[in-house]
């Protein structure tokens, strides 16, 4: 392509003009003016949209009527939702992994100590929306020492990331007790002790000594002993300082909170007696681990952290204790302060706080209440209330930009500004819808004839459109079928999104580790009865079809069938009054990956997978080890012929699970070789594939993934939907839409996330498209959501089959 | 922002060139020039000029005349070498070395288990060395097929051999935890139990390919064939002298790997005109794997020996230097590490020296290969830079 005439003074021009623009980005000194966004002050201002303002790192102006200043970078950010940045209440960001175990009995653990400031932890964390987290020293010991309150951005030294330190004593009670091995033997310290020259073996740097051996009662005694003599020194302050009664006087001052962690009903007495003799400030967490809450602690004012609340589920009595209701129940006391921990042991589980939230808020909390436990109400339990968890001119600039919800798991982070410095900006992924209100909800019945209208249908491309379904005697009909009838009746459910069920395509069942490793002659249909219970309960929770495929334990691993979740719905003998929903054997799966090496059985190794895998595919007779009179021998490899003729015939793709680069190479250069169809099963290290597995038009299936991940597998694997290659999720309801949120968090169009969680574009898997297919003459299986099924805090509110509501709460 | 604005200006000045100056060059053209290129075909050329086209070396000499439009790289007192070749490695093997379930497996590949993108791969690059022979595990009697890849490139051109040569040992390794008593009844028991039971797996299994014809034992027959190569891992002298006479029992391209106590039987080696393929120099190494006793100058007894022999183990560079520490020239090192290992794995045509021709692996040093404190500024594969030092 030619250089247009007088190329070259436009050249030079632009170049200057570069060289301005980039003289002049530097957002620091330029006040940054955020424009259209709701912001969530979590102060009397309540939220409005309007415009924020940050300059040399302080909130300058806010206000529903703020002008930017004129010098400012001015940032549109309507549609999003600024609130202050989010704080995990117990989290691990920046310790060093070994000492962030540690714990101790004598108070005198500084968790500044364990600080690794070159870590680079906080990146994944930050683009998560979270800006600070509270770490302290592990729960192993009574009495640790002093806990800290640490932003979430890169630094030089420990002190540079303090927002407040010491921020907390760490307490624990109700440890079970241990035998402890002495570090060092009486005997020998004796010896030394007389003057022995003995020299000092180097010990392995083991497991840190369990910090306590003491019975739960004597650790109450030294707890309070510690608390006397805490007291004592305060009101007699000697010439030496020591450092771990000084800490526990700070509390005894009331200017830093107790964090006592609990694991009986006792220890909760016991703990609130310490505090009420010792005027302490007592924040409680692992409450959750008590079987029985004491009365005490719900007459008591208390705040508490709560958590992990994913992947478990949040405690319901924990519930009621926070918010102070437990459905008339006598004795629950007043709502009170909580804060949201995410307790991981790795660096990567603050990245997940919202997850966390998003699981409370499914369980009941009420939304506005989980987002000042991440802001405010943290703020004040970790006594950092004046640095974090609020929105107000004059305050430092704290805060956090998402584009939808932040309680919901999918929306991107745009940026996050911790303690006055930008530590993330994303303004690429695409922005989550803010939920909107639901007032509607569907009746129980449903009759023969139905219309359905929503402003949410699902589209065949991921969007969400217009649209109303016409349903009749258990199928979807045309419009003119049910024209002239007056008896239809028409339910509108307003702003409810409606999709089809979703498609789990690739649901391991039990593992089979057969002599053999080839095992082709298994079926995962085989197990559909002992199985049900499983598959049912997912049902509930929206998916209505699932690949479900053979354990991994075999190269060979057998025959993969597509079933609905729910079986055949019609009584048993009579054929089924819709055909398309018998299960059927739509694959085969071969499995790459470790879990099928056996060293006591061929293969052991990748290239000997690879070699069984491509021998039988070849042709080669199977063998067993089976120990089988002949004629039942002779109809098994038969048996297990018949299923590979398919795979060669290409009429059946093969789901080969393969997880490391070496292993999918392996993967596609077995499709290559013998022109076979695959599908490639829990891909983990895909970073630059995507147009290799885009070309080769190969459908991935995802394993379950999570915020914890690694960031970089995380990132490749929301490459690959962009690029275009076709997407289904496996595992069960939960974590596809787990994973689906954290692609889309993570960039990958929404639609596209959608469309997997209903394994649209894999074509490999037609049948298992078309079966949740939204058609005239297809069966009237739907879900209806309270909001976008990747917002996890969404739920589903009717599951229907075939035109009857079978599952599903009242939003 | 100055170096933004000529960066910008280049391509417009190629557009003038090109519209003054009939298309003498084709925009691919690459020469460079340093201040020393080791053909490896002769002496050093001081200063000398490779000229690069469709990553193939067009042309190689003192002084060339460089077209005006085609691209030009100046190395100032930087010198060239040819890639290196790593002829023993395992590195980019990924779930399990050995198919260690059975003693025998010829068919076992491992291209089948390579992670092209792995880490150790990467690594050698940036160390120099261009093209790498991956071998299975040594934990078999006959532990299946070898690769030769490019340590960098794209998927597919970067494979030179898929199923290069057969991997075998007469060494102990295959014995290991494996037990005369060890559920002698099981299906899963595995031979051997000691060293003459290797040596008498390998005689009776060259000796079955001749007669019996199965898809395990094709592969045997290629070998006694000399079709393909035996690369055999044996490092004590009793261990070099099994392998030497299984040679002479059945006709086989033999290529030894390991090789610590070859100077022990050099006259022998010599004799057969067998290649070596010496394991990892260190000064650490005086009991090596097995109790092996080697000695610091082994290269250089084996080059005074008169067999061929090629260095090891990642960085080449390194092991270069190690060997001529302790006695071994120069020329024969530089040698080790580039012709003889093309040699070994018949690619003397491809890589291996700065000739025209040949594939444009290159490697750029900031100064003398013999100067300790001269580092590997880049690496080019196939007329590609695929590693730079930042």
């Amino acid at each position: 392509m030619g250089l247009p005439r007088g190329g070259f003074p436009a050249l030079l021009l632009w170049t200057c003009l570069l060289g301005l623009s980039a003289a002049d980005k530097q957002p620091d000194e330029k006040p940054l003016a955020l424009v259209g966004g709701l912001i969530r002050t979590q102060t009397e201002a309540g939220d409005f949209v309007g415009c924020l303002v940050v300059d040399k790192g302080r909130i300058v102006a806010l206000g529903p009527d703020v002008q930017p200043p004129g010098n400012a970078r001015v940032v549109n950010v309507s549609g999003c939702v600024i609130t202050p940045g989010l704080v995990d209440a117990r989290g691990v960001v920046g310790l060093n992994p070994s000492a962030a175990s540690e714990g101790g009995r004598d108070g005198t653990l500084d968790i500044l100590d364990a600080v690794d400031p070159y870590a680079d932890d906080w990146r994944t964390a930050a683009r998560h929306g979270v800006t600070a987290v509270a770490v302290q020293p592990a729960g192993s010991g009574n009495l640790g020492g002093s806990g800290a309150v640490l932003r979430i951005a890169p630094a030089e030294t420990p002190t540079d990331l303090v927002i407040r330190s010491p921020a907390a004593v760490q307490a624990c009670l109700g440890i079970a007790p241990r035998a402890e091995t002495p570090a060092t033997s009486p005997l020998l310290d004796l010896l030394r002790s007389r003057g022995f020259q003995i020299p000092v073996q180097p010990q392995q740097p083991a497991a840190p000594p369990p910090a306590t051996t003491l019975t739960r009662y004597a650790q109450y005694e030294q707890l309070r002993g510690q608390f006397d003599a805490a007291k004592r020194y305060a009101e007699n302050p000697p010439a030496r300082k020591d450092r771990a009664r000084e800490l526990l006087a700070e509390a005894i001052r009331g200017r830093i909170p107790v964090r006592m962690e609990v694991h009986y009903e006792d220890d909760v007495r016991n703990a609130l007696r310490l505090a009420a003799d010792f005027n302490l400030r007592m924040v409680f967490e692992r409450v959750e681990r008590c079987r029985v809450i004491p009365e005490e602690l719900s007459k008591s004012r208390c705040g508490l952290v709560i958590g992990p609340l994913w992947p478990e589920r949040p405690s319901i009595a924990i519930r009621d204790l926070v918010l102070g209701s437990s459905g008339g129940r006598e004795g629950v006391g007043e709502a009170r302060k909580f804060a949201i921990g995410t307790y991981g042991s790795d660096p990567q589980s603050t990245a997940a706080l919202r997850f966390h939230a998003a699981s409370a808020v499914t369980a009941g909390y009420p939304r506005n209440r989980v987002l000042s436990a991440l802001t405010s109400e943290a703020a004040d339990l970790l006594g950092v209330g004046d640095k974090l968890g609020r929105l107000a001119v004059g305050r430092v600039a704290d805060l956090a930009v998402f584009a939808g919800d932040p309680l919901d798991p999918s929306a991107p982070v745009r940026l996050a500004i911790s303690q006055g410095r930008i530590t993330h900006e994303n303004w690429e992924a695409e922005a989550a819808e803010t939920p909107r209100l639901v007032g509607t909800s569907t009746p129980d019945k449903l009759p023969n004839r139905f219309t359905l209208r929503t402003r949410r249908l699902l589209a065949p491309d991921g969007t969400w459109k217009e649209g109303a379904l016409h349903v009749s005697d258990g199928r979807f009909v045309a419009e003119s079928q049910l024209a002239g009838d007056n008896s239809v009746v028409t339910i509108d459910l307003g702003d409810l999104a409606v999709t089809p069920g979703l498609v789990s395509g690739h649901f391991p069942l039990t593992a089979e580790q057969t002599p053999d490793a080839d095992a082709s002659h298994l079926r995962a249909a085989d197990l559909l009865f002992a199985e049900q219970p499983r598959l049912r309960s997912q049902r509930e929770a929206g998916m209505l079809w699932a690949v479900i495929a053979p354990g991994s334990a075999n190269v060979l691993a057998g025959v993969v069938t597509l079933t609905p979740t729910d079986g055949p719905t019609s009584d048993a003998g009579k054929t089924p009054a819709i055909t398309e929903r018998a299960p059927r054997d739509i694959a085969f799966k071969g499995v790459l990956t470790a879990s099928a090496r056996n060293r006591d059985r061929y293969p052991a190794s990748l290239a000997g997978q690879y070699g069984l895998l491509s021998d039988r595919i070849r042709g080669m007779n199977s063998e067993t080890r089976l120990y089988l009179p002949d004629p039942i021998r002779q109809a098994l490899l038969a048996e297990r012929e018949r299923r590979l003729d398919l795979v060669r015939s290409r009429a059946w793709p093969m789901l080969i699970e393969a997880q490391t680069r070496a292993e999918i190479e392996a993967a596609l250069r077995l499709a290559e070789q013998f022109r076979i169809r695959i599908l490639l099963v829990n891909p983990r290290d895909v970073d630059g594939l995507g147009e290799v597995l885009r070309s080769a038009t190969v459908g991935v299936v995802l394993a379950p993934t999570r915020p914890t991940d690694a960031e970089r597998t995380v990132q490749a694997l929301s490459r690959l939907a962009s690029v275009g290659v076709p997407l289904a999720l496996g595992g069960d309801a939960v974590e596809m839409r787990t994973t689906a949120a954290v692609l889309a968090a993570a960039g990958t169009p929404r639609a596209a996330a959608r469309r997997a969680l209903i394994a649209a574009d894999v074509e490999t898997l037609a049948p298992t498209a078309a079966a949740s297919r939204i058609a005239p003459g297809s069966p009237a299986d739907l879900v209806i959501w309270s909001g976008d099924p990747l917002d996890l805090t969404s739920r589903p509110v009717a599951v229907i089959v075939e035109g009857k509501r079978v599952a599903g709460s009242a939003p | 922002m100055l170096s933004h604005g000529k960066t910008k200006m280049r391509p417009w000045c190629f557009a003038i060139l090109a519209v003054v100056v009939p298309m003498t060059a084709q925009a691919e053209d690459l020469f460079i020039k340093a201040s020393r290129v080791y053909t490896l075909d002769g002496p050093p050329l001081a200063p000398g000029v490779v000229h690069v086209r469709d990553g193939k070396i067009v042309a190689v000499a003192g002084e060339l005349a460089i077209p005006p439009g085609s691209r030009f790289r100046d190395l100032g007192s930087g010198v060239l070498l040819p890639g290196f070749i790593d002829a023993a490695s395992s590195a980019g093997l990924d779930g399990g070395r050995t198919e260690s379930t059975v003693e025998v497996s010829p068919r076992i590949r491992a291209c089948d288990a390579v992670d092209p993108s792995h880490s150790s791969l990467r690594r050698l690059c940036q160390q120099g060395v261009t093209t790498v022979h991956i071998l299975p595990g040594t934990d078999n009697v006959i532990s299946g097929l070898s690769c030769i890849l490019k340590t960098s490139g794209d998927r597919k051109n970067r494979v030179l051999r898929e199923d290069h040569g057969l991997a075998i040992t007469t060494s102990s390794d295959p014995t290991e935890g494996n037990s005369s008593r060890n559920r002698p009844d099981s299906p899963y028991n595995r031979q051997p139990t000691n060293r003459m039971g290797v040596v008498w797996i390998l005689r009776s299994e060259f000796g079955l390919a001749t007669r019996t014809s199965t898809p395990d034992r094709a592969v045997l027959r290629e070998v006694l064939s000399g079709a393909r190569p035996v690369f055999c891992t044996s490092r004590l002298d009793t261990d070099l002298l099994a392998a030497l006479r299984l040679r002479e029992e059945f006709p086989m391209r033999l290529v030894l790997v390991g090789g610590q106590e070859a100077y022990r039987v050099r006259q022998q080696i010599a004799a057969a005109k067998v290649p070596v393929l010496l394991a990892p120099l260190s000064t650490s190494a005086g009991i090596g794997p097995e109790s092996t006793e080697t000695i610091l100058n082994l290269p250089g007894v084996l080059h005074e020996a008169g067999i061929p022999f090629c260095l090891t183990g990642g960085d080449l560079l390194d092991q270069a230097r190690f060997a001529v520490r302790f006695g071994l020239p120069k020329d024969a090192a530089l040698e080790a590490i580039t012709v003889q290992p093309a040699r070994v794995l018949q690619l003397e045509q491809r890589v291996g020296r700065i000739q025209a021709g040949r594939d444009a692996d290159l490697v750029a040093l900031s100064g003398d290969p013999w100067d300790g404190t001269s580092r590997v500024l880049w690496t080019m594969i196939d007329g590609v830079i695929r590693a730079e030092e930042p």
